[in-house]
């Protein structure tokens, strides 16, 4: 660490901890330091210059010596760069996902300064992405280049590239909006994945909102006053989502606040209750992110044409008029929809028994067949 | 029949070749670059300026500090709030009011020490325009000025983001670093020279809790100091510090000394909190939480105190004023093999484990007697068939 030179001049300076001294006799030896830091700092500004340059030349050598024949598609609002051999399975995957999920995004800012790169490799990376010249003020490079090992299938494939859109169009909500913040960084997931993550996250609202309790939706979502129904909570959780409230990034509350204190600082529930009563809606409800992601995309579907654009005008409102204005629905009847919709998704999945006790069933006849064969050992 | 199956064998043998290359991984998992020589220059001129800067920085901050500290009264402690518009009189009072009192419910109790809690910006007494050094979190500064020994610690803030909360979460705090300091006065040297290498996180903390950790060893709870291996069998996340401490946590007593005396081994584990630290009148960062906290992450951290609750006040003076090694101090203050008693502290709070490969003595007793009741059905049914 650091030079010779350096080390030598403040170890004469400062010599050791606990018999240090300290006061005006170290002042002189502090000017020969500074000096010396100066230097320093002047140097480190040459080697910032110097590694910028050795990035960007690194970057085109890069690019240079990665040319392979690619083919860029238009796939409605997505621009995709693949290799050749893979255009045609670029497309399709882009296509149905585009038609499936995507379908009401028109006017995205984050897609149209996107170019996802597109590779399904199977022994070593062919690294698209770094076939074309980075520019300036060029498209972001996203990319969708996964391993056969990781992504087996092309359901798995599927999800992958709806990841990658979700994760860019999620860029039009600017940081620090309220759709920004309530959204969280999740992924997209279907129908069945947004119930299984809800079903699994212990919680009494989550339970009441699968039950059909459309209040209680609302609540765990955090798109409406939580304390509404004191008992869907306990009180670890409403310290949760006032403790994201009073970060100063959030700015939602004030710590120093009697009632902020009393719930925060000294667990009195009934301040919990007022406090995040009065918030309205919270980032951090019992709702996992994926959850609310499925129902922002559930309002999307229903609202129609635009139903993106509108979103993305209001994406500083509270998270329930946005979802309104989206949808073109009262919240109500918006999340009663959305939970019968996601409750008819539910996973037909049980644990493996059946399997199992048709694989051990399998191999037995398998086994008992060779037995019942006739074998050289055989006694008689 | 003979010809027949070895076909059978042949073609199990050829499908299960098909199906381990199918199985292969790829190739490369990912593209590795050697790292560019421009870059690696610009961390390490990086590294050279936030040491640099940092070792300036702590000398200020030691100087104009501990001059607050010793020409206070006997017996009171200094502190230093942040003048910012968030911060009130009545938060500022009850800060003080938790050092305070933690003050005088400290025995024993060395008059002489003077201590100090301080704010300070992270910005303070740095050089204009100058890369900032590594300056987060809290600081201990332990001396000696103009012949009076002093303690202080000190927390960083950054901008103007800061209220009453702020204070309150560090004002149930005990005095830290400056406890057994503010107890015991200024360490012989060889206890010194221990504290100074690295040792002052194991004074960190007074609260004694005992079997928390071995409790956690045997269940999921958490992450932070136990991590599951491939085939389910636990092991301590805290082995992956180093070869002393893994074999500390196997058993080993004289890996336990290593672990806590070693100074390459005890020092801070960021490179430049490291430079800093040995160069300037720093006496110890609060190391972060964590695994990464060497050498027992955050197990050590009241290991002086129990040490002091074990053998008690006197004879942990007689200790704390050594001018031995540390562990020939141990030995003569407490009459007892510090590498032997370290083991037993490791094996009380975290659970020793077995380190290499081997089968456990109870899973090979059991692989034995299992094979003997299955010999001994099949002898049994063996003597009873009867044929033709």
């Amino acid at each position: 660490m650091g030079s010779a030179l350096w080390s030598a001049v403040l170890v004469t300076c400062v010599a050791g901890r606990l018999d240090a001294q300290v006061g005006p006799a170290t002042r002189p030896m502090e000017e020969e330091a500074i000096q010396q830091l100066l230097a320093l700092e002047a140097e480190l500004d040459l080697a910032r210059a110097g590694s910028v340059a050795a990035t960007y030349a690194a970057v085109l050598e890069r690019v240079e010596a990665n040319r392979k024949p690619t083919v860029l598609r238009q796939v409605g609002p997505f621009e995709v760069l693949a290799l050749v051999e893979q255009g045609d399975l670029a497309e399709e995957m882009f296509t149905d996902v585009w038609r499936n999920d995507f379908s009401s995004v028109t006017g995205s800012p984050a897609l149209e300064s996107s170019t996802f790169a597109f590779e399904w490799w199977r022994t070593a990376p062919s690294e698209v992405g770094w076939t074309l010249t980075p520019a300036v003020d060029g498209p972001t490079m996203r990319r969708v280049e996964v391993s056969r090992l990781y992504v087996p299938g092309r359901d798995r494939l599927r999800s992958s590239v709806t990841t990658a859109v979700w994760s860019a169009l999620r860029g039009d909500f600017p940081d620090g909006s309220s759709m920004r913040d309530w959204l969280g960084y999740a992924d997209y997931l279907p129908g069945a994945g947004a119930y299984r993550v809800l079903a699994v996250t212990p919680s009494a609202a989550n339970r009441a909102c699968l039950a059909g309790d459309t209040p209680a939706c609302a609540a765990a979502l955090g798109v409406a006053d939580v304390a509404a129904q004191p008992e869907w909570f306990t009180r670890e959780e409403k310290q949760r989502m006032l403790g994201v409230a009073v970060q100063p990034w959030m700015g939602r509350a004030d710590r120093d606040e009697p009632d902020v204190r009393a719930c925060l600082e000294e667990n009195v529930e009934s301040a919990c209750d007022r406090v995040v009563g009065r918030l309205g809606w919270v980032e951090m409800s019992t709702a996992p992110s994926s959850v609310k992601t499925h129902l922002l995309w559930y309002a999307i579907r229903v609202g129609g044409d635009g139903a993106w654009a509108r979103a993305v005008e209001r994406a500083d409102a509270n998270p329930a008029e946005v979802l309104v204005a989206v949808s073109g629905q009262p919240l109500d009847q918006l999340l009663r929809g959305w939970q019968v919709d996601l409750v008819r998704q539910r996973p037909d999945v049980h644990a493996g028994l059946a399997g199992g006790g048709l694989t051990v069933l399998f191999w037995s006849l398998v086994l008992a067949g060779f037995a019942m064969r006739s074998t050289r050992w055989r006694s008689a | 029949m003979e010809i027949r199956m070895k076909g059978w064998l042949a073609a199990v043998l050829g499908a299960m070749a098909v199906v381990a290359v199918q199985l292969l991984p790829p190739a490369a998992l990912v593209v590795e670059r050697a790292e560019l020589p421009e870059r690696v220059r610009l961390e390490q001129a990086l590294s050279d300026v936030r040491g640099a800067h940092g070792v300036i920085q702590m000398t200020r901050w030691a100087d104009s500090l501990s001059a607050l500290v010793v020409a206070a009264d006997p017996g009171t402690i200094v502190f230093g709030a942040p003048e910012l518009p968030r911060v009130t009189p009545e938060g500022i009072a009850q800060w003080q009011g938790g050092y305070a009192s933690t003050l005088a419910g400290l025995t024993p109790r060395d008059q002489d020490v003077r201590l100090g809690v301080f704010w300070q910006k992270s910005t303070e007494g740095a050089v204009p325009g100058v890369t900032l050094g590594p300056v987060s979190g809290g600081m201990v500064f332990a001396g000696v000025r103009e012949g009076i020994p002093y303690c202080f610690l000190t927390w960083t803030y950054f901008g103007t983001v800061f209220q009453d909360a702020n204070l309150r979460e560090v004002s149930d705090r005990d005095l830290g670093g400056c406890r057994l300091f503010a107890s015991y006065g200024v360490p012989g040297s060889g206890i010194a020279a221990w504290l100074d290498a690295g040792a002052w996180g194991f004074g960190a903390e007074t609260e004694l809790v005992d079997g928390l950790y071995s409790v956690q060893f045997d269940s999921p709870r958490t992450t932070m100091t136990q991590e599951p291996s491939l085939y389910g069998a636990r092991r301590h996340a805290l082995a992956d510090q180093n070869v002393f401490v893994q074999s500390c946590l196997a058993g080993t007593a004289s890996s336990c000394l290593r672990a806590v005396t070693d100074p390459a081994l005890i020092a801070p584990v960021f490179e430049e909190r490291a430079f800093v630290a040995a160069n300037s009148p720093l006496s110890a960062y609060f190391e972060p939480i964590g695994p990464v906290q060497p050498p027992f992450a955050d197990l050590d951290d009241n290991l002086l105190a129990e040490v002091e609750a074990q053998f008690g006040a006197d004879s942990f003076e007689r200790f704390w004023k050594s001018n031995e090694t540390v562990e020939v101090a141990f030995a003569s203050a407490f009459g007892m093999d510090m590498a032997a008693w370290l083991l037993d502290m490791v094996e009380e709070e975290a659970g020793l484990y077995r380190a290499g490969p081997g089968v456990q003595f109870g899973d090979a007793a059991l692989s034995v007697l299992a094979l003997m009741a299955l010999a001994a059905f099949a002898s049994v049914v063996a003597m009873r068939r009867r044929v033709g």
